[in-house]
């Protein structure tokens, strides 16, 4: 019963991420997300992509900043995620012998 | 019940005007906010202090919380009799938990007081959709095993109050899945209202961190320490994967950090599945004077410049 990999319509993400649907379309347009589909009647999502558009519906809301100061935290968010796993990686390669 | 002293939480005094108010929040938010922050305990502190921003950004809540702050501020907090918290808007306190018993004895539910005074015959909505965390280990990511796991629903009771349930369900985390993957459970989030349908659950997988392993996507890496000789000459070394050992042979001549791909033996499935990367590593032997002597032949013998590239340039 569980589904993995699930496509959504703007509808089915406004609903599920309670979005109104100018916000979706802001997010869109600043380049959060760039779903499949060249109209909005035709968008789909894919399920990482809705775990993005809450957690930039969340920021924008609590940090009262506008969509394209999400669109740069979050895009510094991922630069983030990805010099630590790096650092990680590096971390194992010098220390591992002891 | 304790009483919440909002004005310490956000680190203002009592007179602050809203704009001190605004900009302590703001600092706070960015501070705590759990979307940004990695800090310990950051999801709590931001529950905190989203709700004394609730109160005290509106000069009407404000002016509530003032009386009862002057009424029942010492120690604990009990309503002052004939105290009835107002109808309330609020948007925000929806992480898990929502605000404290102090928040919805004073201001009433938040975000559903709204809702209150609906009969269940005349109102229907469906059920709220619910986010859960669910921490894994990459062996249970690889094999995919099925996990119990517990949750709070939030529904509506017979007279219209919002009231929170605790659900147990059994979940088969699919084989292959990787850090972020999200799983829709269908009809396992909350009850909905009336005749509506139940909202769904959503899993959110992150992986625990291993011991051995690093996690890039669907791809692992793990670093293989070797010794100077057989970095030099070449060898064949056991290597363990998440389903059992392999023999690797490394080529002669390899340096630290060289990276050699073990096809199909990472995580993901079908067109993403992921590598294994094994990522050499060349330690020096402790000290020992049998080596050390080894060493130092080998070091009369070798004509090996290590920092030629520093030559004219010092």
């Amino acid at each position: 019963m569980s589904e993995y990999n699930i496509s959504m319509t703007v509808v089915e993400v406004c609903q599920c991420a309670r979005l109104p649907l100018d916000a979706l379309v802001e997010i869109v347009e600043t380049g959060i997300v760039e779903p499949k589909g060249s109209s909005p009647q035709e968008w789909l999502f894919d399920s990482q992509m809705v775990v993005v558009i809450q957690k930039a519906h969340r920021m924008q809301r609590d940090l009262e900043t506008d969509w394209n100061g999400v669109a740069l935290a979050l895009a510094l968010l991922e630069e983030l995620r990805s010099v630590r796993a790096e650092n990680d990686r590096l971390r194992r390669l010098t220390f591992t012998a002891k | 019940m304790e009483f919440k002293d909002y004005y310490e939480v956000l680190g203002v005094v009592p007179e602050a005007d809203a704009k001190t108010i605004k900009s302590a929040y703001r600092k706070l938010a960015r501070e705590y906010h759990p979307d940004v922050s990695e800090r310990e305990g950051a999801e709590d502190r931001f529950k905190e202090i989203s709700e004394a921003y609730e109160v005290l950004k509106d000069a009407g809540k404000r002016a509530e919380y003032d009386q009862l702050r002057e009424y029942g501020g010492d120690g604990g907090f009990r309503p002052p009799p004939g105290w009835q918290a107002g109808p309330q808007q609020s948007d925000s306190g929806e992480f898990q938990g929502g605000f404290s018993d102090f928040f919805e004895s004073a201001f009433g539910q938040a975000g559903h007081s709204s809702r209150q005074g609906f009969s269940r015959q005349h109102f229907s909505e469906r059920g709220e959709d619910i986010e859960f965390r669910l921490a894994v280990f990459l062996e249970e990511a690889l094999h995919g095993e099925a996990r119990t796991i517990q949750y709070e629903v939030p529904f509506f009771t017979d007279q219209g109050n919002l009231a929170r349930q605790s659900k147990t369900l059994k979940v088969k985390i699919p084989p292959g899945v990787t850090d972020g993957e999200r799983i829709r459970l269908k009809g396992q989030g909350a009850p909905g209202i009336g005749d509506a349908p139940s909202g769904d659950l959503y899993l959110n997988i992150q992986l625990a961190e291993h011991p051995l392993y690093a996690v890039e996507g669907a791809d692992l890496s793990i670093t293989v320490p070797l010794a100077p000789w057989e970095a030099a000459l070449g060898a064949t070394v056991t290597v363990p994967t998440l389903d059992g050992a392999i023999r690797l042979s490394i080529p002669a001549h390899s340096q630290t950090g060289r990276k050699l791909k073990i096809r199909g033996k990472g995580l993901g499935r079908e067109d993403n599945q992921g590598d294994l990367y094994a990522i050499l590593s060349v330690i020096m032997p402790e000290a020992d004077e049998d080596c050390d002597e080894l060493w130092r032949q080998l070091g009369e013998r070798s004509t090996f410049e290590p920092r030629r590239q520093w030559e004219n340039k010092q």
